[in-house]
């Protein structure tokens, strides 16, 4: 499972059996809120062509990404990083 | 798992080119190997359905897409469009889609950050699972992309100039001639509204809109 950024309002894709109710029922809900919040935010600061709207922007995506992280890793989520937006 | 008779009436009423290609046989009086191929799909082959569109797409094609002309198919993608993308042909056309809320679209060669090539690059392993290990991921990318952007189930704007089209895409397999649904998944589809062109397409199971 890989943690990135997919255009989306998730960072993850599930494309599995979801009966169980997928990632975001087996995560903390402040920090499934967070990871919602950080996909928006990429989504309104990152543009296809152009990249980020500015360096402070680049810089605050990136910061919450590597926390990102260490939160899922504190949640013991197995999963990759991949940061081909940089 | 469901299991549906395969029966020609029900396939004929959702799938017009097979009347079409019935017609094309009476008219010059011998089956063509497509249509003999429309009998009797090989066994094992995998075909998409959309409920929303009412149209059906088969990785290994049930007819020949040479011989027969219908918007609601994709041909396949040209391989020499995908050199040339390869070649770094960033604005290069791939595929064109009616949208039902941005009105044509544009699958571009692109970058890392959109089109073919992003969707390649961090989707193709998606696309191959969902479709069974057929042997044209992007070709059933494509037909998937082109159905829910003409037939979503559901818009959504997003920041930054997007929009996120979905649609249910059934996956059935032909097994002693009849045809069982194996799964149903809900592509996400993000085009850039301002630059009319699919960003990403990948093949959630529910869709990430």
């Amino acid at each position: 499972m890989e943690f990135t950024f997919n255009w989306t309002t998730w960072p993850f894709v599930e494309i599995g059996d979801l009966e169980d109710g997928g990632l975001r029922s087996r995560l903390d809900p402040e920090l499934v809120t967070d990871l919602e919040a950080w996909s928006l935010f990429m989504l309104e600061n990152f543009d296809e062509r152009t990249g980020f709207s500015s360096e402070q922007a680049e810089l605050i995506a990136n910061d919450q990404y590597q926390d990102l992280a260490r939160r899922l890793r504190a949640e013991n989520l197995a999963f990759d990083t991949c940061v081909w937006w940089g | 798992m469901k299991t549906r008779k395969l029966l020609a009436i029900s396939h004929n009423a959702r799938l017009p080119i097979w009347a079409s290609l019935i017609c094309m046989t009476l008219s010059v009086g011998a089956p063509s190997p497509a249509l003999a191929e429309s009998k009797d799909p090989a066994e094992g082959t995998i075909v998409f359905y959309s409920e929303a569109s009412g149209t059906w797409h088969s990785g290994s094609p049930i007819v020949g897409r040479n011989s027969v002309v219908d918007s609601n198919r994709q041909n396949r993608l040209n391989p020499l469009v995908i050199g040339l993308c390869n070649a770094g042909a960033v604005e290069l056309n791939v595929a064109s889609f009616a949208s039902s809320a941005d009105g044509v679209v544009s699958l571009k060669c692109g970058t890392v950050s959109d089109g073919y090539i992003h969707i390649r690059n961090r989707h193709q392993s998606s696309w191959e699972i969902q479709n069974l290990g057929g042997l044209f991921w992007d070709d059933d990318m494509v037909w998937a992309t082109s159905r829910a952007l003409i037939a979503p189930v559901s818009v959504v704007n997003r920041p930054g100039s997007k929009r996120c089209y979905t649609t249910p895409i059934q996956v059935f397999r032909h097994v002693n001639g009849a045809i069982q649904l194996v799964k149903t998944f809900n592509p996400t589809v993000l085009v850039s509204t301002n630059n009319k062109i699919v960003i990403t397409s990948i093949p959630t199971t529910k869709s990430s809109c």
